[in-house]
């Protein structure tokens, strides 16, 4: 029985000192700077139409932090992403408001846990979207960063409209579907753009190298859009096969 | 009762953390420490300085401040040092005005203003100033450093704790000739690098050892737990992520009316007063805070605001004053040590004064190299970056006054006249504006009051307007609308707040420079009168490393001290000297 009770008042007491010298470690430093920190910008969204949820690449409001052009992070904010307009969305803690952020401002943002992924990040990419027009600057979805990196834009294209009656009232509704572009980029800047990853678009990436690629393609079957395990492994060896 | 007298014991055990606590910060305040090139200066040339930090490792503060004050307490130079792995260095100018005396330099960071001033690094120093051939102010009593008295300048001793080993190739030189010496840290087990300052100076006679930087970093006597000094307005924060300012919203009490001192919000009775920071610009720039119930508010300033002035101001109108904490001001005046008096210390600074005298004829300043400032990322606080629209006044016909070009050029904008006040709106065209609610309107950068502080700009006085007729988020801070207006001549200046302002100098941090070492020429037949052998501020070595330094002797006979004062990475303060002895051959 006595040694039970030392060994219970010895764990007890060890989880008291634990305690109380973690308390010590934040006691002195903990500054509340919160309302004099880096703002982010931005403006009130009051969209014109009803934006269809579809096109948000996270439906519900996720903790992410935003990193900006001069190098500073603004951390813990509730962020949304929209492929569909390209902008990244705020919601304003006080008033519950979206916000539509100043994309001059931002570098690059990171949804911190999406459903259970931390390595999740969009970065503002150059891009021409035409061969007429200049070279814009749009959100990608980093996949892959190496001597080849793949980027995902996920834009979506209008499937149709459809009347839908809401509250007694007719709303003509734009149907989206996803159309996602892959950008491979290397390190000197070769950029490879492709709607689809199928494997005669494959082949215009490296005509050199089909049979590795038919190859590859054996080996790693998908069906449907591709998840981001397979459009790593297949940035790898299309690095791996330029690289040769 | 088996029961009771364990958990007593348990009890006892965890309430001896938790008054440990009490003293938590006096454990992790920090130190600083200063060394200087030398003790006697001449109005008119550089103090060169290196500073060490001792504190908590990873919390230590990224700023320190340093002032030299005269003996009546006027700040005669103050600087803002920028602290990098625990030192800085550079130099004070001494403006060539001053009066020959004994000054005090006061170092300290903003953590350590907590435990009051007598924590702060204090040394006295003489500045001779070269037209003051009588030195009367040392006529009577003749100052020195504090831990000077009277000994002889055969008593010259080396500390007693000294940890590094100082070995000059030679007890005794003749002028002009190459001095070696070695920094042997065999002795310090600190595994890490140390960074040193070496200063081979002109010993003055009847001084004796300065306390080193070992004595200071140990000696915790002096440290005083917070709120003991009561001169402490604020619980000062240390800087380590950059410059805080502090400042607090006071009431103007009026005889016949109560002090409007603070706006309350009758649903949380909480205070809501809005605290602006902005600085003129061609860009709109801000940031802001909010005041907490006794009216006290914080900054955590951004970088691109340093160097420059700011104006600060209430978002709301109230009959208050804004107070800003100064942080280069000091309470406890200065009263200088005098226990040092005799004809040696005398003759050596009339010596000193005719050394300066020829000087002055061959050599035409100081050369000092600048080093590199630590780069702040100082990108502009923006309030918008890309307007919907932009108008240029001049590129249309001249228009008198500002209701002329808002009807003429911007018709997005609406400015009426109400009695006698213009009042501004955007025209809500989309359902995005705030019709009747005046947009934030920013002059030159920094946001002003309301329309009538630029009324009376006509075409002439404006460069640019930019136009933001929808509702913008500023961090948390909604805008209903955003006019920006940037004049030719920073109207800015002009302008009178209608809401409590100040305007604020940020001292921008210290340049970290050094003077230029000194290269021997052959068959020079200019003097050399350098009482200041060699001064290099920043020397880095590793522990059981031996670092061989050499300098060159000038043309003055006398006792040079070696002096090696510096800090581990680890926070471990190192020290050591050595004596020479420069001769003429004749002697």
């Amino acid at each position: 029985m006595k040694p039970k009770r030392i060994f219970v008042y010895t764990i007890l007491l060890m989880i008291a000192i634990q305690n109380l010298t973690g308390q010590r470690s934040i006691s002195v430093y903990n500054v509340d700077f919160k309302s004099s920190e880096l703002c982010l910008t931005g403006e009130l969204f009051t969209p014109d139409q009803i934006i269809d949820g579809t096109t948000y690449f996270n439906s519900e409001w996720l903790p992410g932090d935003i990193y900006l052009l001069n190098g500073e992070v603004v951390r813990n904010k509730l962020i949304k992403y929209n492929g569909s307009l390209d902008e990244l969305f705020w919601q304003e803690p006080k008033s519950k408001n979206v916000i539509k952020l100043d994309k001059e401002a931002i570098l690059q943002f990171h949804f911190q846990n999406l459903d259970g992924d931390s390595t999740v990040y969009f970065r503002k990419i150059k891009v021409k979207k035409n061969p007429l027009a200049e070279s814009s600057e749009i959100f990608g979805q980093v996949v892959y960063e190496g001597s080849l990196s793949l980027f995902v834009l996920h834009t979506y294209k209008t499937a149709g409209t459809e009347l839908i009656r809401k509250n007694g009232i007719l709303f003509e509704k734009t149907n989206y579907v996803a159309e996602p572009v892959y950008i491979f980029r290397s390190a000197n800047n070769k950029t490879f753009v492709a709607k689809s990853l199928s494997r005669k678009r494959l082949y215009e990436f490296s005509p050199d190298n089909k049979d590795k690629i038919k190859e590859f393609l054996k080996a790693n079957r998908t069906s449907g859009y591709p998840d981001n395990f397979y459009l790593k492994r297949l940035t790898i060896f299309l690095s791996s096969i330029v690289n040769q | 009762m088996k029961t009771i007298i364990p958990s007593l014991l348990i009890l006892f055990i965890c309430t001896c953390p938790v008054k440990a606590q009490n003293k938590v910060y006096s454990e992790k305040s920090e130190k600083v420490w200063l060394q200087t090139d030398k003790n006697v200066y001449i109005a008119g040339k550089n103090i060169f300085f290196t500073m060490y930090l001792k504190g908590s490792t990873n919390q230590m503060s990224k700023y320190a401040y340093l002032i030299l004050r005269d003996r009546y307490n006027f700040p005669v130079s103050r600087a803002r040092m920028e602290i990098k792995n625990q030192t800085s260095f550079g130099n004070i100018f001494l403006p060539d005005t001053l009066h020959s005396d004994v000054y005090q330099l006061v170092c300290y960071t903003n953590y350590i203003r907590n435990e009051g001033e007598n924590s702060y690094f204090t040394k006295e120093i003489i500045i001779l100033n070269r037209f003051d051939k009588k030195l009367e102010r040392f006529d009577s009593t003749v100052y020195i450093n504090p831990s000077a008295n009277s000994a002889s300048i055969d008593s010259v001793n080396k500390a007693e704790d000294e940890n590094l080993f100082i070995r000059p190739d030679k007890k005794i030189y003749g002028i002009r000739e190459k001095v070696n010496f070695s920094i042997d840290a065999g002795n310090i087990q600190d595994d890490s690098i140390i960074k040193v300052s070496v200063s081979v100076s002109e010993i003055v006679p009847g001084s004796q050892n300065e306390p080193s930087v070992s004595d200071c970093f140990r000696n915790t006597d002096k440290a005083k737990k917070a709120g003991e000094s009561g001169q402490n307005q604020y619980k000062y924060e240390p800087e380590i992520k950059g410059t805080i300012i502090d400042g607090r919203i006071m009431p103007v009490r009026h005889s016949d009316s109560q002090p409007d001192f603070i706006k309350r919000d009758d649903k949380t009775d909480t205070i809501s007063y809005t605290v602006l920071v902005s600085t003129p610009d061609t860009i709109a720039n801000m940031q802001y805070t909010t005041a907490d119930s006794s009216g006290s508010y914080r900054f955590l300033l951004n970088p691109y605001y340093e160097g420059k002035e700011l104006i600060i101001r209430l978002k709301e109108n109230a009959r208050a004053v804004i107070d800003l904490d100064d942080k280069f001001k000091l309470f406890q005046p200065y009263v200088p040590s005098d226990f040092l008096n005799g004809p040696d210390i005398r003759s050596y600074l009339i010596r000193s004064l005719n050394i300066s005298e020829v000087q002055r004829y061959y050599t035409e300043k100081d050369e000092t190299s600048t080093g590199k400032k630590i780069e702040n990322s100082s990108a502009i606080p923006r309030v918008y970056y890309r307007p919907n629209s932009r108008v240029f006044p001049a590129d249309y016909l001249p228009l008198p006054d500002f209701v002329e070009i808002s009807r003429e050029l911007l018709p997005a904008l609406k400015v009426r006249k109400i009695n006698d006040n213009y009042v501004s709106s955007y025209i809500d065209t989309q359902n995005k504006g705030v019709p009747g609610i005046e947009p934030i309107i920013f002059l030159d950068g920094v946001p002003i009051n309301d329309v009538n502080q630029i009324i009376n700009l006509g075409t002439n006085e404006i460069k640019r307007i930019d136009l933001l007729p929808v509702i913008r988020y500023y961090g948390e801070m909604p805008l209903p609308g955003i006019l920006a207006v940037f004049s030719k001549n920073l109207e800015i200046n002009n302008i009178q707040f209608t809401t409590p302002s100040i305007r604020y100098q940020v001292i921008s941090g210290q340049n970290f420079t050094k003077p230029e070492h000194y290269v021997p020429v052959n068959n020079n037949h200019i003097p050399d009168l350098r009482q200041v052998l060699l001064w290099d501020p920043e020397i880095k070595m590793h522990n059981k490393e031996k670092l061989q330094i050499e300098c060159y002797t000038s043309d003055l006979h006398g006792m040079y001290r070696i002096s090696v004062q510096g800090i581990t990475s680890k926070g471990l303060p190192v020290n050591g000297s050595a004596i020479i002895t420069v001769k003429s051959k004749s002697d």
